[in-house]
């Protein structure tokens, strides 16, 4: 019981934490150069 | 080719809660302790079984659903026959996706008058009504009468349960109009939480119930949980058939997958976002729910009151049956017992909303219809299923119908059509890509092989397995093999003393003009979707 409760309560919030840290790097996913507010802004 | 995207999840966190919902049900709190509970297939060896589906199963059809799905939706489709349509490329390919409609519009028909016992008994719980002393007899009475047993058509003669009914069933339809984000995500993200307060609150409940009655001091709580959890003959238990298919069934059920649910809510994800880590803490949610929750409340607190023979009912009979009577002999009873059927509802509402949504999903883009015109065509076709379901009460014949054909067999054949799919027609190192295209985390490599390998064929001998179980009888036994039919097929052919049912034959009947409109539809949705 106890590692059965355990595995899945530890997975849980592993999970929680991991979905509620992550910041995405949209640069890096896209393939794109970062593109900054200024840079925005002038075009 | 692009289409616009008509509605779509206003956060990552509103996703995983929505899938969440769609997952954690019923199923998790009656179904799940129930299974574990068997002394014949249950124990150490279920729990070894089950993890180990869900591992290789449940796991990777996730994650495939996630990852077919949101490639489906950067195509612009949201329904299951549109992203099988995207994803096979010909012209019999949205045909395969049919099941995705079929599956969760079918199971509506019954779970939503579930979701209505469940408010009704919260309800005269919460009210005192369901206090009804210590005779086991008066509870299934009860319960008898409220979900007409007795008599088909008798449901529509008692205010209480009708009025719940309707009330469940526009419930619905009143939060899918509202949208996906507004509707769906909004009552998911205030569900969820609140599900899971509720079912800590139970939890300190009955681990603080000790002996209950100083009598009797092997009805204790602990002896609950050793009773449930403790491992009996592990290996035995393993070397069953029976064991893997209930394992592998429970995991199926309880992850939703193989409903069309999953594919058609990932299909509204954004192109880079992740369907790793997203479909693994929906999952990990429900495990939480079903294992960490669901496993160690119902079955302990019924033990602990009524001893081992109360919880051999199966899950209706957990359910409406034992647990008023446990939460009766309980201090303030009504109120946890209220709360329980509160938690059940809830349970119950986040799932059979994710049952429509596929509906209208295809509705909209196959048919080209708005949010008023999907929803109303929707809500007719389900109002025909729920009154067939509603109406022909007398033993829950028509429900145990719709829920062996549908809720069974279609669910198998989803789930394994899905990997198939994934494998050879969208093809594993591209659909390996895909899923790793924007992700928070990586699918360990491990996985490859089961994915390629092992879920196929586990998923196709597990099926062939149940096929054999059901429609030619096999007792699953290879030392004393017999075969007899179970009560779903007899009901419709008939056999030695068991006349087929006219109500079992009528719902079929019924399903099968149900699929025939569906291929109609999806033939006149290729024409529109062959035109873009």
């Amino acid at each position: 019981m106890l590692i059965s409760v355990g595995a899945v309560a530890t997975l849980f919030i592993w999970c929680l934490v991991r979905v509620l840290s992550v910041k995405k790097r949209l640069d890096h996913l896209a393939h794109v150069e970062p593109v900054g507010r200024d840079e925005l802004e002038k075009r | 080719m692009t289409t616009k995207q008509p509605d779509g999840w206003s956060s990552k966190l509103g996703v995983i809660m929505a899938v969440a919902g769609s997952a954690v049900g019923l199923g998790n709190f009656l179904r799940f302790p129930g299974l574990v509970a068997d002394k014949e297939t249950g124990g150490g060896a279920f729990l070894i079984a089950y993890f180990i589906s869900l591992l290789i199963v449940g796991l990777p059809v996730c994650w495939i659903e996630w990852t077919l799905g949101r490639f489906g939706g950067s195509r612009g489709y949201n329904s299951s026959a549109g992203i099988f349509h995207a994803v096979i490329g010909r012209p019999w390919g949205k045909y395969v996706g049919i099941l995705g409609f079929i599956v969760p519009v079918g199971v509506y028909f019954y779970y939503v008058v579930i979701e209505s016992w469940c408010l009704g008994y919260a309800w005269t719980s919460f009210s005192g009504g369901l206090d009804l002393g210590k005779d086991a007899a008066a509870y299934a009475a009860h319960f008898k009468q409220f979900a007409g047993l007795g008599a088909d058509g008798s449901v529509l003669g008692l205010k209480g349960p009708f009025f719940f009914f309707v009330g469940v069933f526009i419930l619905n339809y009143v939060i899918i109009y509202r949208g996906l984000s507004k509707g769906i995500e909004f009552i998911c993200n205030w569900g969820m939480p609140l599900l899971i307060f509720i079912a800590l609150v139970l939890l300190v409940r009955v681990l603080t119930l000790g002996t209950p009655d100083p009598s009797r001091p092997e009805l204790s709580v602990w002896n609950g949980l050793g009773y449930m959890w403790n491992p009996d003959d592990v290996l035995g238990g393993l070397a069953k058939p029976a064991v893997w298919l209930k394992a592998s069934s429970q995991v199926f059920f309880t992850l939703s997958v193989g409903f069309g649910v999953i594919i058609s809510y990932a299909s509204y994800v954004k192109r880079n976002d992740d369907v790793v880590l997203s479909s693994l803490t929906a999952t990990s949610a429900n495990e939480f729910c079903e294992v960490g929750l669901g496993g160690m409340i119902t079955v302990p607190a019924a033990y602990a009151f009524l001893g081992a023979s109360a919880v051999a009912g199966g899950t209706f009979a957990l359910g409406f049956n034992v647990l008023p009577q446990v939460f009766a002999g309980m201090p303030y009873g009504h109120l946890f017992g209220g709360l329980f059927f509160t938690l059940l509802f809830i349970a119950a509402v986040t799932s059979s909303l994710s049952m429509l949504q596929p509906g209208i999903a295809f509705l909209e883009e196959g048919l080209g219809l708005d949010r008023k015109g999907s929803v109303t065509l929707l809500g007719l076709v389900t109002a025909v299923g729920c009154t067939l379901v509603v109406w022909f009460s007398e033993g829950l014949k028509a429900l145990s119908t719709v829920d062996f054909w549908i809720g069974d067999v279609g669910i198998f054949l989803q789930g394994t059509i899905l990997v198939y799919v994934f494998n050879l027609a969208f093809g594993f190192e591209k659909g390996w890509t895909e899923a790793h295209h924007g992700a928070d985390i990586a699918i360990p490599r491990f996985f490859r092989p089961i994915i390629r390998w092992v879920a196929p064929a586990y998923l196709t001998a597990v099926f062939l397995m149940f096929m054999l179980r059901n429609l030619a009888g096999w007792n699953l036994s290879f030392t004393a093999p017999a075969f007899s039919p179970t009560e779903p097929v007899l009901d419709l052919i008939g056999g030695e003393g068991h006349p087929p049912s006219g109500v079992a034959r009528l719902t079929a009947l019924f399903l099968i003009i149900f699929t025939v409109f569906t291929v109609v539809l999806i033939q006149r949705a290729g024409e529109r979707w062959n035109r873009r």
